[in-house]
């Protein structure tokens, strides 16, 4: 009896501490984005015209897609098929979410899109994927460093290294400027401080060297780095998975501001469902190299469809039962130098039929917006677990 | 696989090329097959012309270059600066301070002494020294008023004095002067030298190479090098150790002027290298060519080659007074003595290039007997030899030596022959200065070493030194009375015949004795210029260059 | 950076108290008689024992030591035993020739090194790579003197376009520097090489092409500087070896540089001049050391950070 009293009052302390720092992390993060906001409009006003709006020209509907990508790592030990028959669309504006477990392909896949897959090993075997309607598959090199941090930007996973640590801060950004606008040398370092302050940093700090920032901060750069040239699409690779929780919420708050005022369309890729939850339109769910589920928010939270999503969903910790077991998904990954024939989450799965080990399920929509690939939808009427409880 | 080959490849390449890698024979360190170990030891006196000792080997070797007809030399244009290359490094510029054969070809040119002789007939000729009246006693000069030191100061007689004074001192000059009592001045141009003992051979040594007269005044004010500036036809201009020396004609000389104007010696210790420059006509002159690259020499365009049979005898040294019981041993030792293959030892070491020694000395010192026969070759003999001893089951010896390529090759060849009566040889190469504190010390078993006597010497330098008990060159470790008696007796006798007598007896006393086993007389190379004239090669070393010239 | 500097440099005090030290009693250990060597063989015992008085050779080891030590702060390191000239000035007049000798190899090495193991790291297990890993062994391979040798008989002797020896000029430089460099050249190669494959795997390079930068940007901009430090390191090192003394090149040459110097010392048992000579030599590296360190400073500006602490 005591015990459980002692457990309540505790509970409600750390909830109030818990709704006190998500306050003060908020109001921080408000702040913070209010003088973002005012240099990005001062930005904006300079900044190109969206695509969308260009005179004469019909705007590509699609700012990015990705056609049946197959890519693999020939190594000498093993063929790793990495991406398997990816498909993936994205509108301007909209972000998507590309949610799965290490090794399921997503890194890769953001890495094709700028051609940026080690080639040895990697291969990228067939598949089309263009950015605002030209194939980037076919374009030389020369074209792809001219995409490259113009038209798509790129964000890695770990700030502590993503940095050169011989360059100064400001250099950095300002060498993004260089490339892709013409300007002079002291134009670019202006612009470069203006980033800067965009992200939150003083100004003077671009001088500064990577080694005597934060990791909050480094990351910080990276997005003044990626965002520097006002690009179309960002790719965004776990960007907040290295930082601690309230770090998490500045840099997504400045990276969904940046995002709101230029119109940028964004990949967030993470394995974290709250970071989607707060960040995403789409999801996009990722298994062995393929897109396993794909809808808006609300289809895949509330009316999830695939067993893996299911489990993903199931193996997050109950704030609300916090004696309850985590449920995590049995098994492991399958290896991707050796994907069985059929479904590849089949050994994991708790609704798996013979069928679903026969052949690869193909993908069926189940709304305009929603689609699933699992044989289990054979059956018109069948539901996961999870979709009964939420109706 | 692409791994694997590529690692084929590599080392194939690398062997190849190790194969033929090493292939000049000076190889590096400074080895040269010329003056090999250390010093050729001065001898002195006595003017018997060198006879036709050599055997004929000289008449297809030219060993002199003649001087220019006047008309020639008027029309002719020399050049101003005559290159020497040398193998070895002027070590200090103070004469007193070594008996190397380099520092010799510096002294000559740049230092008076009280007599000199013609390089080409070894003929005394006026130096310092005008005039000289010998007794038993003493000696008097007439000294010249007209010298000058190349300060300007003028050469005096308390000069003179004075390095005579420092001479009994040093080290590397007492055993020389020591047949002098003290020197008296008489007046400014008159000396008379008291004699301690008597010496036959004493104006020869007066004309050593540093038996040379120094300034008292800069020989104390630099102790260091005070005592290179002397009053000979070419002073020292630009010395830099381990790089070259720079003399230049010094115009003040009273004696006759030299035609060159300026000499420069350079150091360059590796053969081959020095070859080359000889070859491609950056030096004049080249000293101690290895007897293998001679042909080069003599197939350019640019350079010729001058050889003469050397007054440097290669010889073997046997302890006969140390520790070791069988070296003891008569008759071990002329066993020994027979058992070497001396033939084999001239081809393999010098390609063939030397001459057999049939004696303890070399043919051009004064009373060498051409009739004497070294030990033949004859392992039968030697064997029996060994068998009449107490050591008939063989022992074990060491054989050492200053580590270079020929005397390698002769050790090695001895150990061998050796090995073939039962004798166990251990070959023991040493660096100079070990090789050194060993002999000092007197703690060799047997090694190989070498003996070179002046121009025109007499054998009394030579016998003192190399057979006097008490020498510092004894190397036998001898100490024989019937032989210090007949040497000191030689030294002073006055009758020819009887003089050539006894020393033909201590001759072949050494032979017998077995304990200095003579090899080979070195043939001497030199590389020069095909325009160069008025030289002539020394056999002993000591070339004199001052009244040479090139013709452009 | 200056404190850093200044530290430095009055560390080098200590460094010369025990450099001394070791070196005295090295030198003091080798065999062989200074006397005998300045008397000459022929000396008689009394001759010999005269000049080890007069040298004072018999003394006790500290005496001998602190007598030099006593000496070398007031900047006399005393006389060769067997040329009679001063210790110090001697070193220094033969040090602009090792001087160049060094340059001249360490710039004949980085021409063709970096371009090399850049070259190397970039196609790396391709049949570039493979050749300049060829290359690089052998010159490591190669026998030095030997390459002086060749390359004395084919361009001086055969094509006449250097002199055979001797330091005379530029041109007497060229060869000796290639025959030093070469070895040089294949140690740094190969230390460009296993850096830039480092750096090039590094998580910046990929957000550099993820900027677009080009290959070239990337690979020089980018990559190289981050390798350079372990370039400099071993080029450091190397220059301080060929500057105390490739004694093969030097005599194959006729270069008259410290090298030989100090061998002529060795062989002649000359413990005084080889004594004060090694002492420099080492005062020298720790210099070399130290500048090595300050480029560090410049190249990486994490190191300078750490100096300034």
């Amino acid at each position: 009896m005591e015990e459980n009293k002692v457990l309540d009052e505790v509970k409600e302390v750390a909830e109030d501490t818990a709704k006190e720092v998500k306050d003060a992390a908020e109001n921080a993060a408000a702040e913070v984005a209010e003088a973002a906001e005012k240099t990005a409009e001062e930005i904006k006003d300079t900044a190109d015209v969206p695509a969308s709006e260009q005179d004469g020209k019909a705007a590509p509907e699609y700012v990015l897609e990705i056609d049946d990508l197959y890519v693999e790592y020939d190594t000498e030990d093993a063929l790793v098929k990495a991406v398997n028959g990816l498909n993936l669309k994205l509108r301007h504006g909209e972000t998507v979410g590309l949610v799965g477990e290490t090794g399921a392909g997503k890194t890769t896949t953001a890495l094709s899109i700028l051609r940026l897959v080690p080639d040895p090993p990697g291969v990228i075997k067939s598949g089309s994927i263009k950015v605002e309607g030209q194939n980037v598959m076919e374009l030389s090199e020369a074209a792809m460093q001219e995409i490259r941090g113009n038209d798509v930007a790129m964000i890695f996973q770990d700030p502590m290294t993503a940095l050169n640590p011989v360059f100064t801060v400001g250099e950095q950004i300002a060498e993004t400027i260089r490339l892709h606008t013409d300007c002079t040398k002291d134009e670019a370092d202006e612009k470069a401080g203006d980033m800067l302050e965009v992200v939150g940093i003083p100004r003077a700090r671009g001088n500064e060297f990577p080694h005597q920032f934060s990791g909050g901060m480094k990351q910080r750069v990276v997005i003044a780095i990626a965002l520097a040239c006002n690009p179309k699409l960002l790719i965004a690779d776990e960007p907040t998975t290295a930082l601690d929780v309230t770090i998490q919420a500045q840099v997504l708050d400045i990276m969904r501001g940046l995002k709101d005022q230029f119109n940028t369309s964004m990949i967030m890729i993470t394995h974290d469902l709250g970071i989607v939850a707060e960040t995403c339109d789409s999801v996009a769910i990722i298994y062995a190299g393929r897109i396993v589920e794909y809808g808006t928010l609300v289809d895949v939270f509330k009316h999830t469809l695939h067993p893996y999503t299911e489990g993903l969903f199931n193996s997050l910790p109950n704030i609300h039962n916090r004696t309850a077991k985590l449920k995590p998904i049995k098994g492991l990954m399958c290896d991707p130098s050796n994907l069985p024939v059929g479904c590849p989450f089949a050994d994991r799965c708790n609704y798996v039929t013979d069928a679903c080990k026969e052949k690869l399920p193909e993908q069926r929509y189940v709304s305009d917006t929603h689609y699933v690939c699992c044989t289990a939808y054979d059956d018109p009427n069948f539901r996961l677990e999870r979709s009964k409880e939420n109706g | 696989m692409k791994k694997f080959l590529a690692t084929l490849l590599a080392a194939a390449m690398v062997f190849s090329l190790a194969a033929c890698g090493g292939k000049s024979e000076g190889g590096s360190g400074g080895e040269s097959s010329g003056a090999e170990s250390g010093e050729s030891q001065g001898g002195e006196s006595e003017s018997t012309e060198p006879s036709g000792g050599d055997g004929g080997d000289s008449s297809e070797m030219v060993s002199d270059l003649p001087a220019l007809s006047e008309s020639e030399l008027a029309n002719a244009t020399l050049k101003k600066q005559v290159v020497i290359g040398l193998n070895k490094d002027l070590v200090t510029l103070d004469p007193y301070a070594s008996n190397n054969v380099e520092v010799s070809l510096l002294l000559r040119m740049t230092h008076s002494h009280l007599v000199k002789q013609d390089p080409r007939t070894y003929e005394l000729q006026p130096d310092l020294a005008t005039d000289w009246e010998v007794t038993d006693e003493y000696i008097d000069f007439t000294i010249r008023d007209d010298a000058k030191f190349h300060n300007g100061d003028p050469v005096t007689i308390e000069d003179i004095i004075y390095s005579f004074d420092v001479m009994k001192e040093n080290s590397y000059t007492s055993s020389k002067v020591s047949f002098i009592d003290h020197i008296e001045k008489i007046d400014d141009t008159h000396i008379r030298m008291h004699l301690a003992k008597n010496n036959q051979d004493a104006l020869r040594i007066l004309a050593y190479f540093n038996v040379c007269i120094v300034s008292e005044k800069e020989s104390k004010a630099d102790e260091a090098n005070g005592r290179g500036i002397g009053s000979g036809p070419y002073k020292v201009a630009e010395w830099e150790l381990g790089s070259h020396t720079l003399l230049e004609r010094f115009d003040d000389y009273f004696g006759e002027k030299p035609l060159t104007e300026s000499f420069l010696m350079k150091t360059q210790p590796e053969d081959s290298a020095r070859v080359i420059s000889i070859e491609n006509g950056e030096t004049d002159i080249c000293i101690a060519p290895p007897a293998q690259e001679v042909e080069h020499i003599a197939s350019s365009d640019k350079s010729m080659v001058m050889a003469v049979t050397a007054n440097k005898l290669v010889y073997i040294a046997i302890n006969q007074n140390g520790n070791h019981k069988a070296l003891a041993d008569k008759k071990v030792r002329q066993a020994i003595a027979h058992a070497i293959n001396r033939e084999n030892i001239i081809i393999a070491a010098k390609d063939g290039k030397a001459k057999l020694a049939n004696t303890v000395i070399s043919p051009k010192t004064a009373y060498y007997n051409p009739d004497q026969e070294a030990m033949e070759y004859d392992p039968e003999l030697a064997k029996q030899l060994l068998s009449e001893t107490d050591f008939a089951d063989g022992f074990e010896m060491t054989i050492s030596f200053i580590d270079g390529t020929t005397y390698k090759t002769i050790a090695q060849l001895f150990q061998a022959d050796l090995a073939a009566i039962g004798i166990t040889v251990k070959v023991d190469p040493k660096d100079n200065s070990s090789m050194k504190t060993l002999m000092a010390e007197e703690k060799h078993e047997a090694i190989i070493y070498n003996w070179g006597p002046t121009p025109g010497e007499g054998p009394d330098i030579t016998f003192r030194s190399l057979f006097m008990g008490g020498s510092g060159s004894n190397r036998q470790i001898l100490n024989d009375e019937w032989v210090n008696e007949t040497i000191e007796a030689a030294a002073v006798e006055t009758d020819e015949a009887k003089r050539q007598d006894l020393y033909y007896q201590l001759q072949e006393w050494m032979i017998d004795n077995a304990g200095f086993l003579p090899m080979y007389y070195e043939i001497l190379y030199m590389g020069v210029n095909k325009n160069l004239h008025n030289f002539n090669i020394e056999p002993s070393e000591q070339h004199t260059f001052t009244y040479c010239y090139v013709t452009e | 950076m200056w404190r850093f500097i200044l530290k430095r440099l009055i560390m080098l005090i200590p460094v010369l108290f025990g450099v001394a030290l070791i070196v005295y009693f090295i030198m003091d250990l080798t065999p062989g008689d200074p006397a005998v060597i300045i008397a000459g063989e022929d000396a008689t015992p009394e001759q010999r024992e005269a000049i080890r008085e007069e040298l004072g050779l018999n003394d006790p080891f500290i005496v001998r030591y602190g007598r030099y030590m006593f000496n070398l702060f007031r900047g006399d390191m005393g006389r060769s035993m067997l040329s009679k000239v001063d210790v110090f000035p001697t070193y220094f007049q033969k040090l602009p020739a090792s001087l160049a000798l060094a340059f001249g190899s360490i710039i004949v090495a980085l021409l063709l090194s970096i371009p090399l193991g850049v070259l190397s790291a970039t196609h790396q297990n391709t049949w570039v790579d493979t050749l300049c890993t060829i290359i690089g062994m052998l010159g490591m391979s190669m026998p030095n003197f030997w390459l002086g040798m060749m390359l004395i008989i084919a361009f001086s002797n055969k094509l006449g376009w250097f002199p055979s020896g001797g330091f005379d000029g530029l041109k007497s430089l060229i060869l000796p520097s290639i025959t030093e460099g070469v070895f040089l050249l294949a140690l740094i190669m190969r230390n460009t090489r296993s850096s830039m494959l480092d750096v090039i795997r590094q998580d910046y390079i990929v957000t550099a092409k993820a900027k677009g930068v080009n290959r070239r940007g990337i690979i020089w901009h980018h990559a190289f500087r981050n390798a350079l430090i372990p370039i400099i390191t071993v080029a450091g090192m190397n220059f301080a070896y060929v500057l105390c003394g490739p004694v093969l090149t030097e005599t194959v040459f006729s270069w008259p540089g410290v090298g030989r110097l100090v061998y002529d010392g060795i062989t002649k048992t000359d413990t005084q001049l080889v004594t004060g000579c090694l002492i420099l030599s080492c005062m020298f590296v720790s210099v070399i050391n130290l500048v090595v360190d300050i480029i560090y400073a410049f190249v990486d500006p994490r190191i300078k950070a750490q100096y300034s602490k």
